[in-house]
C-alpha cells in the first residue's frame, strides 16, 4: 500500500468509479458485486484522504462531492422512478428505494402511499388476500421517519386511516341492521373487531389497535345500539326470553368495553325480570282466586319458591353471562325489589316468607327436603329478604311462628333453627336477630330448669302437686307479647303454680313470674262411657272441661262467671268443644254456633277410635296484632333516628331530614314521609323540634 | 282576677259583644293566658299599653284595635297567640271544635274560600285535637298557597294533615280557581 499524500482529484476518480459501479448495482444492471478488495480499496483511500495532514486533509470536499453525486442520483433516477409507478407496483419500488437509501424520498410520496395503503387495507376487509409483510415494511417507513416520535405515522397515515374505517364501517353497518338479525349482527361486529385487531399485530403500529378498535365500535355498536338491543324479535328481550345465553355473553363481551354501553342492556335485563316476577305474583293471585279448594296459602308458598327459582336463574345470568358486573347485580336487586314487595292476596311478602320459612323449619312441613337441600333452601329465602323493604315485619312474623315452633315442640330440627339465625345475623346484623337468639337460648335453659324443678320435687315429696308439670320459664323481652289473662284456673292447677313459685322462689328472688296460660296445654283423661279417652287440651280448654267435674250442666253466663273470661276466648273454646270435630260437650240447642243463652253437659256418649286425641283450637289470626305491633315500634324508630340526626345537625332543611331519616331507618323498612311528618309534628309538641321562624321549611333541634 | 262576670262586664263597658274578635285581640295585647280570664298584672299591662286609663278612652281605642288585624304582621301575631289562649290549659293540641270555632272567628273578615273545606275535611276524616304545628302552619298554607293549589309543592315541610288535606280537595275535584 503507497503511503504517500492522496490528491482530491485522483482519489474522487477513484471514488466516482466505484459509486457508478454501485448505481449499477441498484438498478439492477449486470455487475459483479464489489469484491472484498475492491471494499478494502475504497475504505483505505477514503480513510487515508480524510486524515492526512491539513492542507491535504480532504474530508470536507469529498464529504460534498459524495452528497452531491448522490442527490443528483436520487432526483434524476430514484424519483423518477417512483413517479411513474403507482399503487402496489409504487409501494413495492419505495420499499426497494427506501432500503437502498434511507432518504427523503418520504417527503414527495407520503400521500400517494397512504392512499394505496388505505385501498389494500379496505381490499383486505372485503376478503382479498394482500401481502401484509408489504404493508408493513411501507408502514415502518411513516415509523421509522418519525425517529422516535409517531407523529408522522399518526398525521400522515393514521388520522386518514381511522376516518376511512370509520366510514367503511358506518356503510357496512348500515345495511348490517336492516338485514341481520340482532345475534348475527353481533357475531359479525365481533369478528370485525377481532380481525382490526389481527390487523395491528400483522402490520399496523401496535398504537393504532384502541383508537381502531374505538373506531369500529363507534360504528358498529355505538351508533347501532338503540336499534340493535331494541330489535323486536331478536333484540335483547327475545335474547332473554329465549335464554340465548351464549348471544347475551358476546353482547355483554361488545359492549363492555364502550363507556356507558351496558346501561342500556341492564336496563333491560331489569326490565325482563322485573316482568317476568310480576307475572309470577299475578299468576299467584289469579290461582288463589280461582281455586278456593285449595288449602289457603299453598299458592302464595309456590309463588316464593317461584321466587327463588327465578332469582336463580338471573343469578346465574349476571354471574356467567354479565361476568359479575355490578351494573346487572344493581339491576336484578332492584327488579327484585319491585315485585318482592307487593302484596298477594293481601299478604304482605314479609309474611310470606316467614311463613316459607316456618313451613321449613317446623315438624312435618309442606316441604319434604334433605337436610342440604333445607340449607340450600334458607340461604336462599335470606338471601331474598334483602329485597323487602319490610324487614321489621318480617322479623316480627318471624319471631311469631318461631315461638309457636318453640313452645309447642314443632321445630323439626334445632341445627336448622340456629342456621337459619346465622344466616339472617350476617345480612341483617346482631339486632336483627338478638331476640330470636334469645327465645332459642331460653328454651334450653327452660329445658334445665324443668330437671332442676323435677329434682327439687324428687327431694321434696310434700310439695308434689299430684299432677306432671312442666313448665318454660322464658325472658320477656325476647318472645312476642302475649296477653295475660286472670283466668281462674281450676284448683287442680292452682296448686300446680304455687308449688312452681315455691321452687322458682328458691333459685331467685329478683325477678317477677307472669304465667301465660293461653300458651299451655294440658293432657287430661276423659272418662267416657265406652272408654277413656286422653284428650290433649289447651290450659284454657282445660280450665272449661273440669268444670264439668262439679256440675252435670252449665250455662254459657255461669261458665264465664266461674272462669272469668272473654267473650271472644269463651265462645272460641266452647266452639272447639261443642261443635267442632270432637264433641266432647253437647250443647242445647244443638247448633253450630254459640250464643250467650246456651247450655252445656258433658257428653259421656262421646268415644273415638284413638285413645289420645287432640282437641284443636284454631289460632287466632295474629296478623293484625303483628302489624299493630310493627307500627308502634316504627314509631319509635322514627323519632329516634330524627332526634338522632338533628342532635349533630342542629338545624335542617325538611327535605334533607327527611331522607336522612329514610336513609338511617331503610336496612329495617322503608318509613312512608307521612309517618315521618307525624313524628316530626310530634316531636314539635313534644319541644324536641321547632320550625324555624323565618323559613318554615327549616327545623331545629332544641336540647 | 277577672273571670267571667268581669268580662261581661268590660263587654258592657265597651259595648262590646263578648263573641267579638275584638276580645281575642285585646286580650292578645294583655298577653293573657287564658281564655274568659285576665290576671291584675296582664290587664294592668294591657291597658297601659294602650294608653287607656278611662273606660271611655278604652271605648275610643275599639276601633284601632279593630283595625289591627288588617296589619298581616299583627294578625300573623294574633294568629298564633290564639292556639295557646284558646286551647285547654295543661293540653298540648287544641280541641278539634274550639280550633274550627277560633278558625271561623279568625278567618270571619278575611276571603278564605277554603277555610269551610278545611273544616269539613277535618270532620270527617281526622275528628283529632289539631296540634300547635299544625296551627301555625295552616295561615302559611292560606297565606302562601293559593287557591288553586298550584304552588302547592308536595314535597314541602306542610304538616301530613294540609298534605291530606290537599288530597282531599283533589279527590274531591274542589278547585276554586277552575271554579271562579
Amino acid at each position: 500500500m503507497e503511503n504517500k499524500t492522496i490528491g482530491l482529484d485522483k482519489g474522487w476518480d477513484y471514488m466516482q468509479k466505484e459509486i457508478t459501479k454501485l448505481k449499477r448495482i441498484l438498478e439492477g444492471l449486470p455487475e459483479p458485486p464489489f469484491t472484498s478488495e475492491e471494499h478494502m480499496m475504497l475504505y483505505t483511500t477514503i480513510y487515508n484522504m480524510c486524515t492526512q495532514k491539513p492542507p491535504h486533509d480532504y474530508s470536507q470536499q469529498l464529504y460534498d462531492k459524495y452528497r452531491e453525486a448522490f442527490e443528483e442520483y436520487i432526483t434524476s433516477t430514484v424519483l423518477p422512478s417512483l413517479r411513474e409507478k403507482h399503487d402496489e407496483f409504487m409501494l413495492r419500488e419505495l420499499v426497494k428505494r427506501w432500503a437502498n437509501h434511507k432518504v427523503m424520498v418520504y417527503q414527495e410520496v407520503h400521500a400517494k402511499v397512504k392512499d394505496a395503503v388505505i385501498t389494500l387495507i379496505d381490499k383486505e376487509r372485503e376478503g382479498e388476500q394482500i401481502d401484509r409483510a408489504l404493508l408493513k415494511n411501507v408502514l415502518d417507513i411513516f415509523v421509522e421517519i418519525g425517529m422516535g416520535q409517531m407523529d408522522r405515522y399518526e398525521d400522515d397515515f393514521e388520522a386518514d386511516m381511522l376516518q376511512d374505517t370509520g366510514a367503511y364501517y358506518s356503510r357496512k353497518a348500515s345495511s348490517w341492521i336492516e338485514e341481520d338479525s340482532c345475534p348475527d349482527y353481533m357475531l359479525k361486529s365481533e369478528e370485525c373487531l377481532k380481525k382490526e385487531r389481527d390487523r395491528v399485530s400483522h402490520y399496523l403500529h401496535s398504537s393504532s389497535e384502541t383508537k381502531l378498535s374505538e373506531k369500529v365500535q363507534n360504528e358498529l355498536l355505538v351508533a347501532y345500539a338503540n336499534r340493535l338491543l331494541e330489535k323486536e324479535h331478536s333484540g335483547c328481550r327475545p335474547l332473554l326470553r329465549d335464554d340465548k345465553v351464549e348471544d347475551l355473553s358476546r353482547m355483554y363481551r361488545l359492549y363492555c368495553k364502550i363507556p356507558q354501553g351496558l346501561d342500556p342492556v341492564a336496563n333491560i335485563f331489569k326490565q325482563h325480570i322485573t316482568a317476568e316476577g310480576t307475572a309470577l305474583v299475578q299468576q299467584a293471585e289469579d290461582a288463589t282466586s280461582n281455586q278456593n279448594s285449595s288449602a289457603p296459602g299453598v299458592q302464595e308458598q309456590v309463588l316464593i319458591r317461584r321466587i327463588i327459582e327465578l332469582h336463580d336463574k338471573y343469578m346465574a345470568y349476571v354471574t356467567d353471562c354479565f361476568q359479575n358486573h355490578t351494573l346487572f347485580h344493581k339491576a336484578l336487586k332492584e327488579a327484585f325489589e319491585v315485585f318482592c314487595n307487593k302484596t298477594v292476596t293481601g299478604n304482605s311478602s314479609a309474611e310470606l316468607l316467614a311463613t316459607f320459612c316456618d313451613n321449613i323449619l317446623k315438624k312435618g312441613g309442606s316441604e319434604k327436603l334433605s337436610d342440604e337441600a333445607i340449607e340450600e333452601t334458607l340461604e336462599k329465602v335470606v338471601k331474598l329478604l334483602a329485597y323487602i323493604s319490610d324487614k321489621d315485619l318480617f322479623a316480627e312474623f318471624y319471631r311469631k311462628k318461631l315461638a309457636r315452633r318453640l313452645l309447642f315442640d314443632r321445630s323439626a330440627n334445632d341445627d336448622h333453627e340456629r342456621s337459619i339465625l346465622t344466616k339472617l345475623k350476617q345480612q341483617c346484623g346482631g339486632q336483627f336477630t338478638s331476640k330470636m337468639e334469645g327465645m332459642v337460648t331460653d328454651l334450653t335453659l327452660a329445658r334445665e330448669n324443668q330437671a332442676n324443678f323435677e329434682d327439687y320435687l324428687r327431694s321434696n315429696s310434700a310439695a308434689h302437686p299430684g299432677i306432671d308439670l312442666t313448665v318454660t320459664v322464658l325472658t320477656t323481652g325476647f318472645w312476642p307479647s302475649y296477653k295475660s289473662f286472670d283466668l281462674n284456673l281450676p284448683a287442680e292447677m292452682v296448686k300446680c303454680v304455687e308449688v312452681f313459685k315455691g321452687f322458682y322462689e328458691t333459685k331467685t328472688k329478683h325477678r317477677k313470674l307472669t304465667w301465660i296460660y293461653s300458651l299451655g296445654t294440658c293432657h287430661i283423661n276423659g272418662k267416657f262411657d265406652q272408654k277413656t279417652i286422653e284428650l290433649i287440651v289447651s290450659t284454657y280448654q282445660a280450665a272449661v272441661l273440669l268444670l264439668f267435674n262439679a256440675s252435670d250442666r252449665l250455662s254459657y253466663s255461669e261458665i264465664i262467671a266461674h272462669l272469668n273470661l272473654t267473650h271472644d276466648d269463651l265462645l272460641r273454646l266452647l266452639h272447639s268443644l261443642s261443635c267442632a270435630k270432637y264433641k266432647i260437650l253437647s250443647k242445647e240447642p244443638n247448633t253450630k254456633t254459640i250464643s250467650h243463652g246456651d247450655y252445656f253437659e258433658f257428653n259421656s256418649k262421646f268415644t273415638d277410635k284413638l285413645r289420645r286425641i287432640k282437641v284443636p283450637l284454631p289460632p287466632v289470626d295474629e296478623r293484625k296484632k303483628v302489624v299493630e305491633d310493627v307500627d308502634k315500634d316504627r314509631r319509635y324508630a322514627i323519632d329516634a333516628a330524627l332526634v338522632r340526626i338533628m342532635k349533630s345537625r342542629k338545624v335542617l332543611g325538611h327535605q334533607q331530614l327527611v331522607s336522612e331519616c329514610v336513609e338511617q331507618l331503610s336496612r329495617m323498612f322503608k318509613p312512608d314521609i307521612k309517618a315521618i311528618k307525624k313524628r316530626m309534628e310530634d316531636l314539635i309538641t313534644r319541644d324536641y323540634l321547632e320550625r324555624d321562624k323565618e323559613n318554615q321549611n327549616m327545623f331545629r333541634y332544641l336540647a | 282576677m277577672i273571670l267571667v262576670d268581669g268580662i261581661t262586664l268590660l263587654c258592657n263597658d265597651l259595648e262590646v259583644d263578648p263573641q267579638d274578635i275584638i276580645m281575642l285581640v285585646i286580650s292578645w295585647h294583655m298577653n293573657a293566658s287564658t281564655m274568659c280570664e285576665y290576671s291584675k298584672m296582664e290587664f294592668l299591662r294591657g291597658l297601659q299599653e294602650l294608653s287607656v286609663d278611662t273606660v271611655e278612652k278604652f271605648r275610643d281605642k275599639i276601633s284601632y284595635i279593630r283595625s289591627e288585624l288588617n296589619d298581616e304582621k299583627k294578625f300573623h301575631d294574633i294568629y298564633n297567640f290564639a292556639f295557646s289562649w284558646a286551647k285547654e290549659k295543661g293540653q298540648k293540641s287544641m280541641a278539634l271544635d274550639t280550633a274550627i270555632g277560633m278558625w271561623r272567628l279568625l278567618f270571619a273578615e278575611k276571603k278564605c274560600p277554603l277555610l269551610d273545606h278545611w273544616c269539613q275535611f277535618l270532620q270527617t276524616r281526622h275528628n283529632k285535637a289539631i296540634s300547635r304545628d299544625t296551627w301555625s302552619q295552616l295561615l302559611e298554607f292560606f297565606n302562601k298557597v293559593d287557591t288553586g293549589l298550584e304552588n302547592y309543592d308536595a314535597e314541602g315541610a306542610w304538616p301530613y294533615l294540609i298534605d291530606e288535606f290537599v288530597e282531599y280537595l283533589n279527590e274531591n275535584g274542589i278547585n276554586h280557581s277552575k271554579m271562579e
